[in-house]
């Protein structure tokens, strides 16, 4: 008698073999995000990437955040606060009642010291460490209320409490050896970490716990790390993802054209510019800065290499509207032809070797080279273009290793503040070796004003001056390029890329 | 023999040690460090971060520190991932390049294999053959051009298997082709010539003109020369398969160790480029050593004129 075919361990296994391949995912979240490469670390106070920020934004809440509509501020973990002088010098805020971690466990003002306390201290390693560096914290634990004094005006810092950098972290992560991450981590955000598979994807689900919790519309959200900006387009493509952050710039004709709906680029508060290194020749003198500046054609240079990236006439992108604008020297062929000839005047002589200095990237080569030709053009001056990754450029730039260097720029709160403390002497990210008195005098009299609009000016001001000097030269603002299917609800564009994964409805309502 | 295979063994550890040893000196001599990065860290907290990782002691203290550690398994924490330990992400990665190396070097085997006999078999009627052709076409396009015109293909075209991602086997299905097609043209073409010269040789024709049958001269005079060329090659291109392919893992997302070979050393991740490195010469010098001991197998000459 012949074996039915369901017998035959042959067709068993194929059988198996097809049941294998044909599985649909079983365990699909309901949105899935195309992170970029993977969070390097679940620590708030030590991860800084734009891919990290995206994960906290979900899982751990400042005392402050942000409305996904307009970045203005909201009330987070605090209830309320208030500057307690005119400086910003201290400042008190008030815990929400029965705050607690997705554990349950109790969420008080003694955690927000010490997670502060931790930030500042060296040891944790942080990036922002400076931002609490000298600060006095008290806690009144019966109010729910903590108060915190700064050695120097801090005007913006409820504004700094919804970075993630500054958000209260569990005790269990804030004692975790290096090399180590706590399992569970209780969370503050509106969901709570469920699964961390490294370099593959993060899991978060809903937080019973948050006070947000009636507002979460998703019960879970993957964020996959996917390096490739392409590999992420395709998930998109194939309707694996639901968002990806950023678009290969080669493939935002055909987006545009063919996802409309989905593709709405959006002014970001970012800046690409040129840093000239001026402690030694030739960029010593501004001449030759005033040259190289009004030699470059900003909207050129957009049209050609910047894809939808508009071009820059500032430092600070002009999103703020109680900021008054500072103006970079415009494109003025004659003026920088002049320049020049007072340079050499000057400097008789051939001039010198002139190299550019950027970090490898395609959009940074593809900058470098329409900078390089069109000094060539229009100032008749040849410029060497070198690139360096990114672990060599930074430490170059800082050696003041260079003459001019490509350079950006994101801000972490949208104040003009955070573009321009960049140029104070003091500064570690200022590496072009300007120092004047008289520039960080104006932020000084900017932060200790007590009056925004007179603060607004100040800033203003000082940006002026700063372009007058042709310390750098702006090129383009950034753009937000992100993906959103158009079936999800609730998604905002905002000047911060900001996410507000709470309000974002997939079509499926949270249990 | 067993002397042998000791002298080898020694020479595996000693190459292990070597290597790392190199590694080490050239990731630290190479310019900027781990916490180097585009928003500078304070000058007390990068001072305060070298310590902690032993950053500041002097190279030869901590090369020391890095041997100690490899005696004992232990590479540390990775430095950029710093809340992980680098033990965990090799433990991690490693299965993900197992599965899609040893996935790709199966089928490239199962391909490459009966290609090469049955090319050379016909090798008389090459001229109109496709297959050296088709093999020569796949050797000679890179691996991101075949997974490019693969996801065409079978991710949006039709089939719509996933283009990117990790955790089921439809998943591995696209990476396994991209992988396994130039590595099978490549046995192909070794088969082939290996067999061709086999089917030229004296003992070949004796065997014929004994009359033996042509399926006992096939399995015995022309594909046990030809796998033990396979095995030979197969040494270290399983150790290149099995540790990852970059390319591949980046356009598919997948969690593998062949991307930290490139993104270890460019973020200056000094513990997480030594393990890698570590483990891909440990692959390598056992993978070559099981190829040298499976040729020695398969044709006792070898063993003889070594």
């Amino acid at each position: 008698m012949p074996h039915s075919p369901g017998q035959n361990p042959r067709f068993r296994v194929v059988l198996l073999l097809l049941l294998c391949l044909g599985c649909q995912r079983q365990d699909a979240a309901d949105l899935v995000v195309a992170n970029g490469p993977d969070v390097e670390s679940l620590d708030p106070q030590i991860a800084t990437s734009t891919a990290a920020v995206r994960l906290f934004a979900a899982i751990f809440e400042g005392l402050t955040r942000l409305d996904p509509r307009d970045c203005s501020l909201l009330p987070g973990l605090a209830a309320s606060w208030q500057k307690m002088d005119a400086e910003g010098r201290s400042w008190s805020f008030r815990l929400r009642p029965h705050l607690r971690w997705s554990d349950g466990s109790p969420l008080s003002v003694e955690d927000v010291r010490a997670s502060w306390l931790r930030l500042a201290n060296p040891q944790t390693g942080a990036t922002y460490a400076a931002w609490m560096q000298g600060a006095s914290i008290q806690v009144h634990a019966q109010s729910d209320t903590i108060d915190i004094t700064f050695p120097q005006p801090m005007p913006m810092f409820d504004r700094m409490c919804a970075f993630p950098a500054l958000a209260p972290i569990p005790s269990s992560l804030r004692q975790a050896p290096p090399g180590t991450a706590p399992n569970p981590l209780p969370c503050s955000g509106p969901y709570q970490l469920q699964e961390r598979r490294l370099r593959h994807r993060i899991r978060v689900r809903k937080n019973p716990f948050s006070y947000r919790h009636n507002e979460v519309l998703c019960s879970t959200i993957d964020f996959l790390s996917v390096e490739a900006q392409y590999t992420a387009l395709n998930l998109f493509l194939s309707g694996e993802v639901q968002y990806v952050p950023n678009v290969p710039d080669l493939a935002v004709p055909a987006i545009r054209q063919q996802l409309p709906e989905s593709f709405t680029p959006n002014p970001q508060f970012a800046t690409y510019f040129i840093r000239f290194q001026i402690k030694d020749s030739p960029f010593q003198d501004r001449d030759l800065r005033l040259a190289f500046s009004q030699a470059i054609h900003r909207q050129e240079l957009a049209a050609s290499v910047g894809g939808l990236r508009p071009a820059a006439n500032t430092l600070v992108p002009p999103l703020l509207d109680s900021y008054p604008p500072a103006t970079a020297p415009a494109w003025d062929l004659a003026a920088a032809q002049e320049a020049l000839q007072r340079y050499r005047q000057h400097h008789p002589g051939p001039l010198p070797y002139l190299e550019y200095l950027y970090p490898s990237s395609d959009f940074h080569r593809a900058l470098a080279e329409a900078l390089q030709q069109q000094w060539a053009k229009y100032l008749g001056v040849p410029v060497a273009i070198v690139n360096q990754e990114a672990k060599s450029f930074f430490p170059a730039q800082r050696a003041l290793d260079y003459q001019m260097s490509h350079s950006s720029w994101v801000g972490d709160y949208l104040d003009p503040s955070t573009f321009l403390d960049i140029f104070q002497a003091q500064s570690g990210n200022n590496r072009t070796g300007f120092a004047d008195e008289h520039y960080d005098e104006l932020l000084q009299w900017a932060a200790a004003s007590g009056d925004s609009v007179m603060r607004m000016e100040l800033l203003s001001v000082a940006e002026t001056y700063l372009l007058e000097q042709s310390i750098l030269c702006p090129l383009l603002y950034d753009v937000d390029q992100s993906l959103i299917a158009p079936n999800i609800q609730g998604f905002h564009r905002n000047a911060q890329g900001y996410v507000d994964w709470a309000q974002l409805n997939p079509g499926v309502q949270a249990p | 023999m067993k002397r042998r295979l000791a002298l080898r063994l020694l020479a595996w550890v000693a190459s292990i040690m070597l290597v790392h040893a190199a590694a080490f000196f050239m990731l630290r001599s190479t310019r900027g460090g781990p916490f180097d990065q585009s928003r500078a860290l304070d000058p007390v907290v990068m001072q305060a971060l070298q310590q902690r990782y032993g950053l500041d002691d002097p190279p030869a203290l901590q090369y020391l520190h890095a041997v100690q550690g490899l005696l004992h398994g232990d590479f540390g924490p990775s430095l950029r991932y710093r809340d992980t330990q680098v033990s965990t992400l090799l433990a991690e990665a490693f299965p993900v390049s197992l599965l899609l190396g040893s996935g790709a070097l199966l089928l490239a085997l199962l391909f490459g294999i009966p290609a090469g006999l049955h090319v050379a078999r016909r090798r008389h009627q090459n001229r109109h053959s496709a297959l050296p052709l088709c093999g020569t076409v796949f050797l000679s396009l890179p691996n991101f051009a075949i997974a490019a015109a693969l996801l065409v293909l079978f991710s949006f075209h039709s089939f719509h298997l996933p283009p990117a991602g990790w955790g089921q086997l439809r998943y591995l299905l696209l990476p396994w082709l991209s992988l396994s097609i130039p590595l099978a043209a490549q046995i192909m073409f070794l088969v082939r010539s290996r067999a061709e010269e086999a089917y030229q040789s004296l003992a070949v024709r004796q065997a014929m003109a004994a009359g033996l049958s042509p399926r006992h001269i096939r399995r015995h005079y022309i594909l046990r020369p030809s796998l033990s060329t396979v095995c030979a090659f197969l040494g270290p291109a399983a150790a290149a398969v099995l540790t990852g392919s970059l390319v591949i893992e980046q356009i598919f997302a997948l969690p593998g160790l062949g991307t930290f070979f490139v993104q270890a050393a460019l973020a200056r991740d000094y513990t997480l480029a030594l393990g890698v490195t570590v483990v891909y010469t440990a692959l390598l010098g056992f993978c070559t050593l099981l190829a040298d001991i499976a040729t020695s197998l398969l044709d006792p000459r070898m063993e003889a004129l070594s």
